[in-house]
């Protein structure tokens, strides 16, 4: 748009937007260069590159850190997450987009008012409750509360998108003598398949960075997630002081996020301004 | 439906509940519990951690709505402008938005460290020896720089939020103002700002709420140190619940957390409701 700003005004704002990248950007790369960095490397100067790309560092968080045990406790979590909360969020957001019942709008203002209460607000008495129902430092556990954590935002999304489907086919499909699972399952499920996946990406952030309720509900070493492994990895790092295999560490973490994000930040961009985050 | 109406009712409703419930009991989750009355919230009031703690929360959450906000609608409306690359730097700008916080607590805790961190180098790099110290470890910098950090990682979710509310004004009423010889700045008060206030009132609600119970940061880079400068409600509250392990008082810090963050969200969107009605 060459009439909206003249050169001069073009070049200020090119600035603009140059320097929030690389505020954004340079503590990440900063980051990635020092995991390759010895100790003595990191001591020396921060703005110095590494003499030379050494996997040390990795091998050191792997096997002395137990990052990949972590990791593994992640995996299991995040996948045991999105189960429970596809089996809970899809029929969910089905039934209230698509059918008309008395109490629909109560209900979907229900699941509205759980978007404003997180974490810090029932820790305390999830925490007891999940006490004496022999719930806490359990993988299964954690996972469910994260998913039912997650419900209200995933129902909230996939609603938007299941409006969106032409009646007309689960009236085909009725009258072809599908029932309602047979229609969830065979129409639904397809058709909504951009919100799935916007669903599935955005809990997959979610559960992989969970850190307070991981934090809190599980105590076992051999159990944690890998942020909470991480920190317990800087408390003993401090006294060793190997400052590479923290690093290392960090980018351990932070690679898959980035890694999915870089492949469908485009469909997660759309996904969020479909489903409404916009408000 | 069924299932899942029934674990939202067990894991968000019930405990909220029972936490406004525990808060009037002394208990350390472990031996009987003792009715305590309004014991619990008439030791909150004479505690002068508390008042701290809810000092530092009214300054994240200040910070978070007059950096994140202002900055984040800034970029925005610059990237509205299509220069080359736009979309690149709007994938860049969001990437931290993603990340893991207990991570970004960690890295930025390496970056304000004293010894060899990247911010004290590069201020006696430029010259600015005087300035450098232990960012984590000084009562007076200790919120700031959790605050300089928060937004750091949230203010691309709001450019991008911004951005694409900026999409839904058509170009037919911006190219019409312009026209009729309205610059740059008028468009921008007069009718961008207007036409998203509504994802503006949103905006802030989001941040308002969401700052309010912050607490991953503080806990990983000060733990709300040192001497509790940068206690915040939620971070108190987790001290007292889960080191202390007073199941009680802690519920009654959610409790008082909780009705703050309600009254304020009310008087919030009163407010901006009736901001937004003089536009129309």
């Amino acid at each position: 748009m060459s009439t909206r700003a003249s050169l001069a005004g073009k070049g200020i704002l090119r600035l603009f937007l140059l320097l929030q990248a690389v505020f954004v950007v340079y503590p990440l790369v900063w980051n990635v260069l020092a995991s390759f960095k010895t100790n003595a490397e990191v001591m020396e100067s921060p703005w110095k590159l590494p003499t030379s790309i050494n996997w040390d560092n990795y091998i050191q968080a792997f096997s002395t850190a137990k990052i990949g045990d972590y990791m593994v406790n992640s995996v299991i979590i995040v996948l045991l997450s999105m189960a429970v909360l596809l089996f809970a969020a899809v029929p969910s957001a089905y039934v209230l987009g698509r059918m008309k019942f008395r109490g629909r709008g109560f209900i979907s203002q229900f699941y509205m008012a759980g978007l404003f209460i997180g974490g810090v607000y029932i820790i305390v008495p999830l925490f007891i409750f999940m006490n004496d129902m022999h719930m806490l430092d359990n993988r299964f556990w954690l996972s469910a509360v994260y998913a039912t954590g997650s419900l209200p935002f995933s129902v909230y999304l996939l609603t938007g998108f299941m409006k969106s489907i032409p009646l007309d086919y689960e009236e085909a499909a009725m009258i072809d003598g599908c029932g309602y699972f047979g229609i969830l399952l065979r129409i639904i499920v397809p058709m909504a398949r951009p919100g799935i996946i916007t669903l599935i990406v955005f809990s997959f952030f979610d559960f992989w960075n969970e850190y307070v309720l991981a934090m809190t509900f599980i105590t076992t070493d051999s159990k944690k997630t890998i942020p909470v492994g991480l920190s317990n990895l800087m408390q003993i790092q401090q006294f060793a002081t190997d400052w590479g295999s923290l690093f290392a560490g960090l980018v351990i973490v932070l690679a898959p996020t980035i890694l999915v994000y870089a492949l469908l930040q485009k469909k997660l961009t759309e996904g969020m301004s479909l489903g409404g985050v916009k408000g | 439906m069924g299932p899942a109406l029934l674990i939202f009712l067990a894991v968000i409703i019930v405990p909220i509940s029972m936490s406004i419930y525990y808060s009037f009991f002394q208990w350390n989750g472990v031996s009987a519990k003792v009715f305590n009355g309004f014991g619990n919230f008439n030791q909150l009031f004479q505690d002068p951690i508390l008042w701290t703690s809810l000092k530092n929360s009214v300054y994240l959450t200040l910070g978070a709505l007059f950096i994140q906000l202002p900055v984040g609608l800034f970029l925005a409306i610059v990237l509205g402008y299509k220069l080359r690359g736009s979309n690149f730097l709007k994938t860049i700008y969001f990437t931290p938005v993603m990340l893991s916080t207990a991570v970004l607590g960690i890295l930025w805790g390496q970056i304000y460290d004293p010894n060899f961190g990247l911010l004290n180098n590069l201020l006696i790099q430029l010259g600015l020896d005087q300035w450098a110290h232990a960012w984590l470890g000084d009562e007076a910098t200790a919120l700031g720089s959790v605050i300089a950090v928060v937004a750091w990682q949230f203010i691309g979710f709001y450019i991008i939020v911004y951005f694409g509310a900026l999409q839904g004004i058509s170009d037919e009423v911006l190219e019409a103002a312009r026209v009729e010889g309205a610059g740059e700045w008028k468009i921008i008060f007069s009718i961008q700002i207007p036409l998203i206030w509504p994802t503006i009132t949103f905006t802030v609600l989001n941040c308002v709420i969401n700052s309010l119970k912050y607490f991953d940061l503080i806990y990983i880079m000060t733990g709300g140190g040192p001497n509790n400068s940068s206690e915040v409600l939620a971070s108190y509250m987790m001290k007292n619940a889960f080191r202390m392990m007073d199941f009680g008082y802690g519920s009654t810090i959610s409790t008082f957390l909780l009705l703050f963050g309600l009254c304020l969200a009310l008087i919030i969107s009163k407010v901006l409701g009736r901001t937004g009605a003089r536009f129309e």
